[in-house]
């Protein structure tokens, strides 16, 4: 599914944010990424999803070079994937419901079928009674379910998420986890990064450690390889 | 369905955002004010400049001497020309006919009596720029039996010229202001698109295209343009109503008698034109500043 060979990333600054990062992710894996401040996790998600291209080596998602897309193509691209930011990024003056159902109108699904999808998924984050109210009037974690939501609700292969938890405290921040683990098992292939332990410890999935931009360790389930 | 969600996207920026809304509409009706105000200006020139023109005639005054014969061959000679296009061909006689009018001339022709006045040919050219006007009066000097010919000399000339000198800087001015015009609109557009710049971002990183984000802003220009044009409409018919009441009242000058008559009647076409001018500058304003917003 998602392959890195080689990979470099180096910013206009200078900042080596990966260097040399080889690996594998297999179709309907669940993968976490874990490491200190500016180890470089945030930067491997954004090249799976072509916000930024690798200074060296190949980013390959499915069969596709990242860096080989067309500007045209990117859109398409990215329709394959869902993205979920630690930081909301939800438009304040849409409800909740056409926030989630923005996607589905980008992808110009007609609106009978926008309904019943944005429908069903927020019923699966348990946000349907708040599908008409705005975001600034929902918690933290709930912002977040309607983040996830949207990324999700075009069913994607791929679904990223950035420190998803960062800004939600345990109890809620596992809620999410929950989500993105069902997820992961109806064979969405799902990359998470977090700085959180306790996560780690309790999803108990495939983890990588980055530090410095480099793989440093990598860990099956519970087993330190 | 998609035209809907764009549809309810571009009302979205329409109904939020007032203040930059109105500033929008108001650089965009007074942009489109001051270029019809130009236009009507650039019209009475053209106006002007055709007049003078129609009024231009080469006049060849003829030797008393010229046989019949001869006269006749040389109005044979001037009709083929291909720059002729009206020939009239006045006896002695007929110059003191029309000159018996004026009791001077007639004191004085009366004084001498003899006719001193000569036969003359006035001739109507087909183009009436003032190169070939004086290039045909020359050409024609040069005929036998012909004395003199004149055109208004350099009077006409030198009117023609600037006439024309302003009839060019009219249409550069017009086109520098709708350039100018157009990077102001943009610049106020780019207000708006910089304060959505989030909602950008976001819509790009779901998979929307260039087109998809393009497309609220672009009907939203299109119709902030056809409403500045609405505006600037009125506001010119109110100006212009006022002017030629005072016009009238105070100095007794008919202004509408120099409009041309799209404008003159303020039919629904000069409407029409203005708005579709708005919508097209809008238009374009939104291209060049969501552009500028894209490529960021």
């Amino acid at each position: 599914m998602i392959r890195f060979h080689n990979v470099h990333m180096t910013y206009a600054d200078e900042f080596k944010a990966l260097k040399d990062v080889n690996l594998k992710i297999a179709q309907g894996e669940f993968v976490m990424v874990t490491g200190p401040s500016g180890a470089g996790k945030s930067t491997l998600i954004k090249l799976i999803f072509r916000e930024f291209l690798p200074t060296q080596g190949q980013v390959i998602v499915g069969e596709q070079n990242v860096a080989k897309l067309k500007p045209r193509q990117v859109p398409y691209f990215r329709r394959k994937i869902g993205v979920v930011f630690q930081e909301f990024n939800l438009l304040y003056d849409l409800t909740v419901f056409e926030n989630v159902a923005l996607v589905l109108h980008v992808m110009h699904y007609p609106s009978r079928m926008i309904t019943k999808d944005v429908n069903r998924v927020l019923d699966k984050v348990g946000l349907s009674h708040k599908r008409q109210q705005k975001p600034w009037h929902l918690s933290g974690g709930e912002r977040q379910r309607v983040v996830l939501a949207r990324a999700i609700v075009h069913d994607p292969p791929l679904l990223l998420a950035d420190e998803p938890t960062g800004n939600l405290d345990f109890s809620t921040g596992w809620e999410v986890m929950r989500l993105l683990r069902q997820m992961s098992e109806a064979g969405t292939t799902v990359i998470c990064t977090t700085h959180n332990l306790n996560f780690i410890q309790k999803m108990r999935k495939r983890t990588i450690f980055l530090d410095k931009g480099m793989i440093r360790a990598e860990r099956d389930g519970l087993k330190v390889c | 369905m998609l035209s809907n969600f764009l549809f309810q996207e571009a009302l979205r920026l329409l109904l939020n955002r007032k203040r930059l809304n109105l500033i929008s509409l108001g650089a965009i009706s007074m942009s489109l004010m001051a270029l019809g105000l130009l236009l009507v200006l650039q019209f009475g020139v053209f106006k002007l400049v055709d007049f003078v023109e129609e009024k231009v005639e080469v006049v060849a005054f003829l030797n008393d001497q010229m046989a019949d014969a001869d006269v006749q061959a040389l109005l044979a000679k001037i009709r083929a020309s291909s720059q002729v296009v009206g020939l009239e061909y006045h006896t002695k006689e007929a110059a003191l006919q029309e000159f018996s009018g004026d009791p001077a001339l007639k004191r004085f022709v009366d004084a001498l009596g003899a006719n001193p006045l000569p036969a003359s040919v006035r001739i109507q050219l087909r183009e009436k720029t003032a190169d070939n006007v004086a290039y045909f009066a020359t050409w024609l000097n040069e005929q036998p039996g012909v004395e003199e010919s004149t055109y208004g000399g350099g009077d006409a000339d030198r009117l023609l010229k600037f006439l024309q000198l302003v009839r060019l800087g009219g249409i550069i001015l017009t086109a520098t202001l709708t350039v100018a015009a157009i990077f102001i609109i943009a610049n106020i557009i780019s207000l708006m698109v910089f304060a959505r710049r989030e909602e950008i971002t976001i819509t790009r990183m779901i998979g929307a295209t260039k087109w998809f984000v393009r497309g609220p802003f672009l009907i939203w220009g299109l119709v902030q343009g056809a409403l500045g044009g609405v505006t600037a409409a009125g506001l010119m018919f109110g100006i212009w109503k006022l002017l030629s009441y005072y016009a009238w009242r105070d100095v007794s000058v008919d202004l509408e008698a120099l409009l041309p008559p799209a404008v003159e009647s303020w039919t629904l076409f000069g409407v029409l034109g203005l708005m579709a001018a708005g919508s097209m500058m809008g238009l374009f304003s939104s291209l060049l500043a969501v552009g500028r917003q894209l490529r960021e």
